[in-house]
């Protein structure tokens, strides 16, 4: 009899565990986002990549590709953005560049119940895969970002083993260009600086770090053999042939060879799961 | 009687302008649920985040607490510019014109900028107070060298105070400009957000830090109206019927850049609410300062929340800086003033 009541005590144990587990499993379940806004192109790319993009609502005017993000509306243009535009759409979930936020809007969007992530970007190889665990542990499929990680680790390894290397070392002047009037270079430190490093360049400006703003005296001083750009910023100067007859530019290695290099923006600065690729692409452009 | 129906005009006008404010924005939220909400959260606490969906907190926590931001800083310039007029004795003393704004602005960037560096143990609330001193420090500083360089025999003389006010945003926009090449990026884009102006960073916090400031400016002012009155007719007046002119001036200086600077660090700059709401009151009304300056802080208010409305709406999802639209409806004015008054100007 009290053999039978034990076990009868045995069983209820079991299922009381039982249903624990599985209100757990619900529950993690039930964190997983089903509405995520991103606002950094990179971030988006991260979530497409884990496979989540299908959970997009929005996202910000940076984030192109993949092509089928362009179906999103842009709720963020140059890190403006209303906090109730974003909460039009019914977030679960807003990942956001660290930093992109002032302390108010994430106090904002605290005191709104919304799940705020900063996502912290390095520019390393070591940054890339740990941004995308970032992203994916912020998604709530751990899981699926440690395979990311792992995949995209593989990737860069074999395409730095792979890549073209030169009798010295090319010197790379990145400009940013916005129209004449606006043109910075990237110094150290910079997105642009880690992976012109990481395809076998070498910044020409190592004065000083971040982005200042470009002068003709700089140029030929740094003399380099290579001058990249951004696909639209080298449009915004009217073009390669209009870019050569800039004042100093025929000083210049580059100049003189017609080593004007233009990419696509958002592949070169991400550091995401797109790494290698960027470096690949990079790498050719500055061995041609 | 015309007074009076003026204030009914202007209080039931910014009455209206609250209401469209808490019932429009990107959230489509029925009208009946914003009422719900607020008759809800007034019978309990204001601060209650009472569980009826996302609705309700977007209403108490961004829409509020923005709208009352914009009804104090409007407040704030509006009154500020008519008090700073009146010591001035001159329509065109402008807080963001003479530089009073831009030595504000100086102040407070200087205080992003080395706010980690100086301040770190500092908590987020004692930041904001920081912030508005330091403001109201520059606001007062850049007041009394503007008013002491545009003094020519005890008269405050009107190109010499415009045109210290051009020097003095000039050497504060470039001493900003080297502080913003020595920040770092993240610091750039605080600044950066800073200068355009904005009420999107409204926060019951941030209200609640501004509302002294504002309050003793808005309530004290008026007190020195008569005072003000008898300045326009000059200094020396006030003297005869025994008051301090000096007193005077001091306090409705450190009471209008008061309420000045402390907007300013909550909201950046937005400039030309303190030209155009004065000038309106005197246009409407008359230039009785008992009249212009409540009228002005009310009309301010007013003016702001509908600005801020505009610049909420016009580019939806994406939010104009409310500068822009204050600038758009400012500098016609300005314009106005001087086509009005060149022959003035020039003699």
């Amino acid at each position: 009899m009290s053999h039978q009541v034990a076990g009868l005590s045995m069983k209820k144990y079991y299922a009381t565990i039982l249903i624990i587990y599985f209100s757990i499993g619900l529950q993690s379940v039930k964190a997983q986002a089903k509405r995520i806004i991103t606002l950094s192109s990179a971030i988006s790319e991260t979530v497409y990549a884990l496979g989540y993009g299908k959970y997009l609502v929005a996202t910000d005017v940076t984030s192109v590709w993949p092509e089928e993000i362009n179906r999103l509306p842009k709720v963020s243009r140059n890190r403006s953005f209303s906090v109730e535009a974003i909460m039009a759409y019914r977030p679960d979930l807003v990942l956001v560049p660290e930093g992109d936020f002032s302390k108010e809007n994430l106090y904002q969007f605290k005191s709104l119940g919304i799940r705020v992530i900063p996502v912290r970007q390095e520019f390393s190889v070591d940054g890339a895969t740990k941004f995308i665990r970032q992203v994916a542990a912020a998604i709530g499929d751990k899981a699926r970002g440690e395979q990311l990680a792992q995949q995209t680790t593989l990737r860069i390894r074999n395409t730095l083993s792979q890549l073209k290397k030169g009798i010295k070392v090319p010197k790379v002047l990145f400009i940013y260009a916005r129209g004449v009037g606006t043109m910075n270079v990237a110094g150290k430190g910079s997105s642009i600086d880690a992976l012109i490093k990481l395809a076998g360049g070498k910044n020409a400006i190592q004065e000083f770090s971040d982005f200042k703003p470009y002068t003709t005296e700089a140029l030929i001083k740094s003399n380099p053999d290579v001058i990249l750009m951004f696909d639209f910023g080298l449009k915004s100067l009217g073009g390669k042939e209009s870019f050569l007859n800039f004042p100093g530019v025929a000083y210049t290695n580059a100049g003189k060879n017609k080593r004007i290099v233009e990419m696509n923006g958002p592949l070169l600065i991400n550091f995401s799961n797109r790494l290698p690729e960027a470096v690949k692409a990079l790498n050719i452009q500055i061995f041609q | 009687m015309r007074r009076l129906s003026i204030y009914t005009l202007l209080s039931a006008g910014l009455l209206v302008s609250i209401c469209f404010s808490l019932a429009s924005g990107a959230m489509r939220i029925p009208i009946k649920e914003v009422i719900d909400t607020l008759t809800h959260n007034l019978g309990f606490t204001l601060f209650g985040n009472s569980d009826h969906g996302i609705n309700q907190s977007v209403i108490m926590m961004i829409r509020l607490p923005r709208t009352l931001l914009g009804i104090l800083v409007g407040a704030a310039l509006g009154i500020s510019g008519a008090a700073i007029q009146g010591i001035f004795r001159n329509p065109l003393a402008e807080p963001g014109l003479v530089g009073i704004s831009a030595g504000a602005s100086l102040m407070a960037v200087l205080i992003i900028a080395f706010e980690t560096f100086l301040f770190s143990c500092l908590s987020q609330l004692l930041g904001y107070y920081l912030l508005a001193f330091g403001a109201f420090a520059g606001a007062g500083i850049t007041a009394m060298l503007v008013y002491n360089l545009s003094k020519v025999n005890g008269q405050a003389n009107v190109p010499t105070m415009l045109l210290a006010g051009i020097a003095i945003n000039a050497m504060a926009g470039a001493l900003t400009g080297l502080v913003t090449y020595l920040a770092d990026e993240q610091k750039l884009r605080s600044i950066t957000f800073w200068m355009m102006g904005s009420l999107g960073g409204a926060t019951w916090q941030n209200v609640g830090c501004l509302f002294p400031f504002v309050g003793i400016a808005v309530f004290g002012l008026p007190f020195l109206a008569k005072g003000l009155n008898l300045f326009a007719i000059g200094e020396n007046q006030v003297e005869l019927i025994g008051l301090n002119p000096r007193r005077i001036k001091i306090l409705v200086v450190v009471m209008a850049t008061m309420a000045v600077g402390a907007s300013v660090a909550v909201s950046g700059i937005i400039g030309f609410i303190g030209l155009l709401i004065p000038h309106l009151t005197r246009l409407i009304g008359s230039v009785d300062h008992r009249f212009v300056l409540p009228v002005s802080a009310l009309m301010g208010a007013l003016v702001l929340t509908v600005a801020d409305l505009v610049s909420r709406l016009i580019v939806q999802p994406i939010e104009l800086p409310i500068g822009v639209v204050t600038a758009l409806m400012g500098s016609p004015v300005f314009l106005y003033i001087l086509i009005k008054d060149k022959k003035k100007l020039v003699n």
